[in-house]
């Protein structure tokens, strides 16, 4: 039963909640219903209420004192969520929520909680992370860990040191910081998104170093300001300084501009700027994280724009403005290394392979399959039948197929076999044309008498079925001339109005595709015999297809090596010349060492890895 | 009742016009006769259709590019160069009196072929330096893929031919012909069973493909 729209009239399905041609709502009574049964009857669940408190109270204490410009810390008060009763603030704070400053006249049911109705891990994970169970340590490599946190694989502690409460293993002012819980928590971990950093040139950039121990208190949990470390506290500026607006955003030796409104990053990175006070990072934040993530300063600068490095980025240094100058040298080596320097030496390589031409290609043809099965399925075609040859490959493809036609129709000229080209792509016809020219006068054909090429044919699949039905009235005219195919001397000589009136189909395809519509739509059901030259990179794609019983491919050669042997062998069975000699042998060449570079790059950047991974342990 | 008639009766049609053709040209295929003339018929319409759809494209390309131009939008330097070099090979090809004419096979071999292949060409180097950095993914599977790289590429390198470098051939053979191909013949597989089945369901009526 379908749902007519009513907004637009369209007809849906009953499963739809939503237009197809207009996206409005099917059953709006319904998700009304829906939506609501959904939503809980109320929000008195003491957790989310301290989630709540956690979420809103630093921000509306950070608002109180950028009007005050006194910037205390306020402390987050514990939160309670084992018990039912709402949180409290604590002593000489403003609570976060709501609270009635007077007895309200409409009281309220107090809003409480099941007592058994505890909070989620995740929730307790973030409001007490030593109560939250320990992180799966195990998940990452230890490597991996090292890389992210390079203290951890420092020297065990030494007996009788004083550790610091939470994990021994972190440094006290981290000690409260769950980077795993994060990692863990997100659905795209680190290692996913770290290959758009290594392509920004952030590969060079060390990993977060800790500060000393000896800087920080070692037993007692510090104050919090305390437990800032360098890099935090490197972003403040300093204290006798009075607070003043700085830029975010700024040019190299360009004053900063006023702005009349403030952009978004400059929103949200203004307390900072002002001199508020910053907060440390919050267990198992984001930030965290990507405060774990920062580059040096040095290394900072020199990736980053100068645009975006903050004034007084470097520890214990004065705000000093650095040049652009500076960053274009290292645009040109990073664009040198290593994408600049595979391009230069595959260049060089493939032109010195053109000039010199070293003799690798003069050897014997390497060994082709299929190729000795190719000739021997066209030498057994009979020669009172037209072939079909499909010309179904494009320009991209050309350097590869332009050999291996030339050689088909070369054998098939020298064996004095008519045939007729068809396309289902639109450069099939322009290639045929080109092919044939450049190989008839050795052989004394003539357009229209011994060979004709039909057009493009649209429609795919569609296409080849009605070419099954009805050959001559789906091209009527060829593309050379233009001209009635039924007027051509082949076609009064030789019946060609169906597929059945040729012996065999030469497929000379660049696409699975196109192959495979061939095999599918014409060659199982007429029966006819079907061989295939392909380029090499399709010849894995098309061996599934070969020697299928019933229908299939009968022989299938590819590339330049194919082309190769089979010119060969067409030249040891027919005497016929090697058409393309030079040009093959030639492409051969430059294929051998194109290879070479290929797999002496993938090579290396296996060795590179491994040295790198070997280091790091 | 105009309003019934678009939103239910006209659908409804659609729902059987397309089952009645894909039943006919699914007997078509499995059979011969009127089943298989008929399907052959529709297939032709097709052919017709997607003939008049490249026309409408041509007719699409050339007014949205000149619009382009007269607006000097962005890229209009470009709109130029498709809009000058589509016009001028088809004016080649009605004056010389078709599209096999000297002209636009000139054109064909000495413009459009060389652009396409080198436009091709630059996925060599693309690809090599995408290689380069796989490992930097740091997963085994990465580190698999490159070593089957390295022997397939040296496998298929014509001075492999020569020993005892025909060891790479042999084993570059080997991998496409056993774990290569039962790979694909897999992809296919179920590509073919999935092809059939979303056929099923535009033939059961729960697509409407042609409905969107």
């Amino acid at each position: 039963m379908d749902v007519t729209c009513p907004n637009c009239g369209a007809s849906n399905r009953s499963t739809s909640r939503f237009c197809a041609r207009c996206g409005h709502d099917l059953h709006p009574t319904q998700n009304h219903e829906a939506t609501s049964n959904n939503e809980p009857q109320s929000v008195d669940l003491p957790w989310l209420q301290g989630v709540q408190d956690r979420a809103v109270l630093p921000t509306d204490r950070l608002k109180a004192d950028n009007l005050a410009q006194t910037p205390p810390t306020p402390s987050i008060p514990s939160i309670p969520f084992t018990s039912s009763t709402p949180p409290t603030a604590s002593p000489g704070e403003q609570p976060a929520t709501q609270q009635p400053t007077e007895p309200a006249t409409t009281e309220e049911p107090p809003r409480t909680a099941p007592p058994d109705e505890a909070p989620p891990p995740w929730v307790v994970s973030i409001l007490e992370p030593s109560v939250a169970p320990p992180p799966n340590v195990e998940s990452y490599e230890p490597e991996e860990m090292a890389h992210i946190m390079p203290w951890t694989a420092g020297a065990p502690a030494e007996e009788g040191e004083a550790q610091p409460p939470g994990n021994p293993s972190l440094p006290p002012w981290l000690s409260d910081i769950t980077v795993q819980e994060t990692l863990q928590g997100s659905p795209t971990s680190a290692e996913e998104t770290l290959p758009n950093a290594a392509d920004l040139g952030l590969e060079d950039i060390e990993p977060f170093t800790p500060p000393d121990t000896e800087d920080e208190a070692p037993v007692a949990p510090a104050p919090p300001q305390e437990q800032e470390p360098h890099w935090l506290r490197s972003l403040r500026p300093p204290e006798e300084a009075a607070p003043q607006h700085l830029p975010l955003t700024r040019q190299a030796n360009q004053p900063p501009q006023a702005s009349s409104e403030p952009s978004p990053t400059e929103t949200l990175v203004e307390p900072i700027a002002r001199g508020l006070s910053v907060r440390p990072p919050r267990a198992g934040a984001v930030e965290t994280l990507a405060a774990l993530m920062q580059p040096s300063a040095e290394t900072a600068r020199r990736v980053l724009p100068d645009a975006l490095v903050l004034p007084g980025a470097t520890p214990n240094a004065a705000p000093t403005p650095t040049h652009v100058s500076a960053v274009r040298p290292n645009a040109a080596r990073s664009w040198l290394f290593p994408d600049g320097i595979i391009y230069l030496v595959i260049l060089a390589a493939l032109l010195a392979v053109l000039i010199i031409r070293p003799p690798f290609g003069n050897v014997d043809a390497p060994a082709a399959r299929g190729a000795q099965q190719f000739y021997n399925a066209i030498e057994a075609v009979p020669t009172n039948k037209p072939v079909l040859v499909v010309y179904d490959w494009e320009a991209s493809r050309s350097a590869e197929m332009s050999l291996l036609s030339e050689a088909v129709i070369q054998h098939l000229m020298a064996r004095r076999i008519r045939f007729v080209t068809v396309s289902t792509v639109p450069q099939g016809p322009g290639f045929a044309q080109q092919t044939t020219d450049a190989v008839k006068s050795s052989y004394g054909y003539e357009y229209g008498r011994d060979y004709l090429i039909l057009g493009y044919l649209p429609g795919n699949e569609a296409a080849l079925t009605s070419l099954m039905s009805d050959f001559n009235n789906l091209l009527p005219l060829d593309y050379v001339n233009s001209r009635n195919v039924s007027d051509t001397e082949l076609a009064r000589s030789t019946k060609i109005s169906s597929m059945g009136d040729f012996s065999m189909i030469i497929d000379l395809a660049s696409e699975e595709a196109e192959l495979r519509n061939w095999i599918e739509q014409v060659s199982t059901r007429t029966g006819l015999p079907i061989i295939a030259a392909v380029p090499q990179g399709l010849e894995p794609i098309a061996r599934p297809y070969e020697n299928v019983p019933g229908a299939g491919i009968k022989a299938l050669i590819s590339g330049p090596t194919g082309a190769m042997q089979y010119s060969q062998e067409l030249a040891r069975g027919r005497g016929a010349a090697l058409l393309n000699s030079d040009t093959i042998s030639n492409r051969l060449n430059t294929q051998s060492v194109a290879q070479l570079l290929v797999a002496l790059v993938i090579i290396a950047a296996l060795i590179t890895t491994g040295t790198k991974r070997a280091l790091r342990r | 009742m105009i309003r019934r008639i678009t939103t239910q009766i006209i659908p409804f049609l659609n729902l059987i016009l397309a089952y009645v053709v894909g039943i006919i040209s699914l007997i078509g295929f499995f059979t011969r006769g009127a089943f298989a003339t008929l399907g052959g018929t529709l297939a032709q319409w097709v052919s017709v259709l997607v003939g008049f759809a490249l026309l409408v494209g041509l007719a699409n390309l050339v007014k949205v590019h000149v619009g382009r131009i007269f607006k000097r939008e962005e890229g209009w330097l470009y709109s130029i160069v498709l809009v000058g070099s589509a016009l001028t090979v088809l004016a080649l090809g009605l004056i010389g009196g078709g599209p096999g004419t000297p002209s636009v096979a000139w054109a064909f071999k000495w413009i459009y072929q060389p652009l396409g292949a080198a436009v091709f060409s630059l996925l060599a180097f693309f690809l090599t330096t995408a290689l380069f950095r796989t490992p930097r993914m740091r997963s085994r599977e990465a580190i698999v893929l490159l070593i089957v790289a390295v022997i397939v590429v040296l496998g298929q390198a014509p001075f492999t031919s020569i020993p005892p470098l025909d060891v790479a051939a042999a084993v570059k053979d080997w991998i496409l012909d056993y774990p290569a191909l039962a790979g694909i013949r897999a992809i296919i597989l179920g590509v073919a069973f999935g092809a059939i089945g979303i056929s099923i369901r535009v033939l059961l009526g729960f697509d409407r493909p042609y409905l969107e």
